[in-house]
């Protein structure tokens, strides 16, 4: 974040690849809001949701939710990111829709992938384990094309780009793993 | 640092010896340890543990632990020599020897927290050597237990000033080495470097102690791993207990080439699994932790 706020642009672009009913860019929306006083103020913050299935997106673009997909929502999150809906359920509130664009892509088709440039973060996760080894390498390559230098990608816990892409770094956050393109100055992260 | 400093840490390191704690078996021990594996006189080091009861318990326990391999404790340090092999056990009596080795009350930093990095540190050194043909790795799991040693001489020899770094390293999120070298002059390598001078550990775990923070001055592989592993830990929950602000890329850390360099096959490790792998066994870490470092052990 640091590097990125040199630049005279705050514009941060975030893809959610293979988000399925929403929980991922609404939890992605949240975090960034939360960060609105602090690391992403004055910044332009926004979030593209995408995946094959039309009714997962039908789902995620509601964005009501019950019981078990809240779970581990915290009363200090539902308060203040949600309103009451029927039957017991919560609706995502307006200001955290607003930061996501809902979109079809199918990660498969080449010709669409290529035109989601300009990311510097991308969340893949549990999405790539359905694919075989040849998908998933060009997948990646995608992912990385795509992304800003100096920008992370992320997969699902308990997935690894071993021996399917060797150009981006594998960075160790405390508690996370990412995988960081290098800017084009410096080799460091 | 200067000749002074050096003659000053030299100085209050010595003064160590006074400490009431040290149980006798653990110089005599880590001397019978330089020996080559088949050179150890077994009887001898089994004579030396039977001395201290409670050490002996608690060792048989550690063997007991799934990290060490054995689904149930042996029932005798004899049948875990036969059952886990001489230099296994050794690292096991060592372990619980340093449990016993400082006094809790004069910690600055939380000796639970402190233990639970060593032993995570050594574990996970022993755990990268088990990827790494030839890598020996008993010698890994007793260079990551001894890695930041120097902490111990700081509390005990350096009280007042280590704890105003370790308050700046908790607030500012900052590595502890980096603390000390702005409010100390000189880090736990230092220190760490002139205790096991002083207790004549062998060439190779004193060069780990003096340098795991600058692997690429020392060059050696075993230095690399460490440095490696002890990134690793901090990275995944068995840090020094507060948030410490920073990434890692070991791959590209200068201490990769080195290791990589000895050892071929250190390209083929999945670090992610490799990390995963780690995860699940730090709850078995935290229990070992409290079997030997436990509260009974530190007032013992």
């Amino acid at each position: 974040m640091a590097e990125k706020g040199k630049q005279a642009v705050k514009r941060l672009r975030v893809w959610s690849a293979g988000c399925s009913t929403g929980e991922e860019p609404y939890t992605l929306a949240i975090s960034m809001l939360e960060e609105s006083e602090h690391l992403l103020k004055g910044w332009n913050v926004e979030i593209i949701a995408t995946d094959l299935n039309d009714r997962s997106l039908e789902t995620a673009k509601a964005g009501v939710y019950g019981e078990y997909a809240l779970r581990s929502t915290s009363e200090y999150f539902r308060q203040k990111y949600f309103s009451p809906s029927d039957d017991n359920k919560l609706q995502v509130r307006p200001e955290v829709k607003k930061l996501i664009t809902f979109s079809r892509l199918n990660l498969q088709d080449d010709s669409k992938v290529l035109f989601m440039k300009g990311m510097d973060l991308v969340f893949c996760c549990n999405v790539l384990i359905y694919f075989d080894a040849s998908s998933k390498s060009r997948v990646i390559s995608h992912f990385f094309s795509n992304l800003n230098f100096g920008g992370y990608f992320f997969l699902g816990i308990s997935e690894s780009l071993m021996k399917l892409n060797d150009q981006f770094h594998l960075i160790h956050f405390p508690g996370a793993i990412a995988y960081w393109k290098p800017s084009l100055k410096s080799g460091k992260p | 640092m200067t000749a002074t400093l050096e003659s000053e840490i030299a100085q209050r390191v010595n003064r160590i010896e006074a400490t009431p704690a040290i149980p006798a078996v653990l110089l005599p021990l880590l001397e019978l340890l330089k020996a080559p594996a088949d050179q150890v006189d077994v009887k001898e080091v089994v004579r030396l543990v039977s001395y201290d009861n409670t050490m002996t318990a608690q060792c048989l326990r550690v063997a007991g632990s799934p990290l060490f391999g054995l689904a149930r404790s042996p029932e005798s340090i004899k049948g875990a020599v036969i059952s886990l092999g001489l230099r296994r056990v050794q690292t096991i009596l060592l372990t619980c020897c340093l449990g016993q080795a400082f006094p809790a009350q004069k910690w600055v930093l939380d000796p639970t927290v402190f233990w639970r990095h060593s032993l995570g540190c050594a574990l996970v050194c022993r755990k990268f050597s088990e990827k790494l043909a030839a890598a020996d790795q008993d010698k890994a799991y007793m260079a990551g237990l001894l890695h930041d040693i120097g902490f111990l001489v700081n509390c005990l020899v350096f009280p007042k000033e280590f704890a105003v770094a370790v308050e700046c390293a908790f607030e500012e999120q900052i590595p502890l080495d980096e603390a000390e070298r702005t409010h100390l002059g000189f880090t736990h390598c230092e220190t760490g470097r002139a205790l096991a001078q002083k207790w004549h550990l062998s060439d190779e775990i004193v060069q780990v102690i003096a340098h795991h923070h600058d692997p690429d001055l020392a060059g050696q592989p075993l230095v690399a791993l460490v440095h490696l592993s002890d990134l690793l830990c901090r990275v995944r929950g068995l840090g020094y207990g507060y948030y410490e602000r920073h990434k890692v890329d070991l791959a590209y850390d200068p201490a990769w080439a080195i290791l990589l360099k000895e050892h071929r096959d250190l390209a083929s490790v999945d670090l992610v699994r490799f990390t995963f792998e780690l995860d699940e066994a730090v709850g078995e870490i935290q229990e070992l932790v409290s079997t030997v470092f436990g509260k009974e052990t530190a007032q013992a």
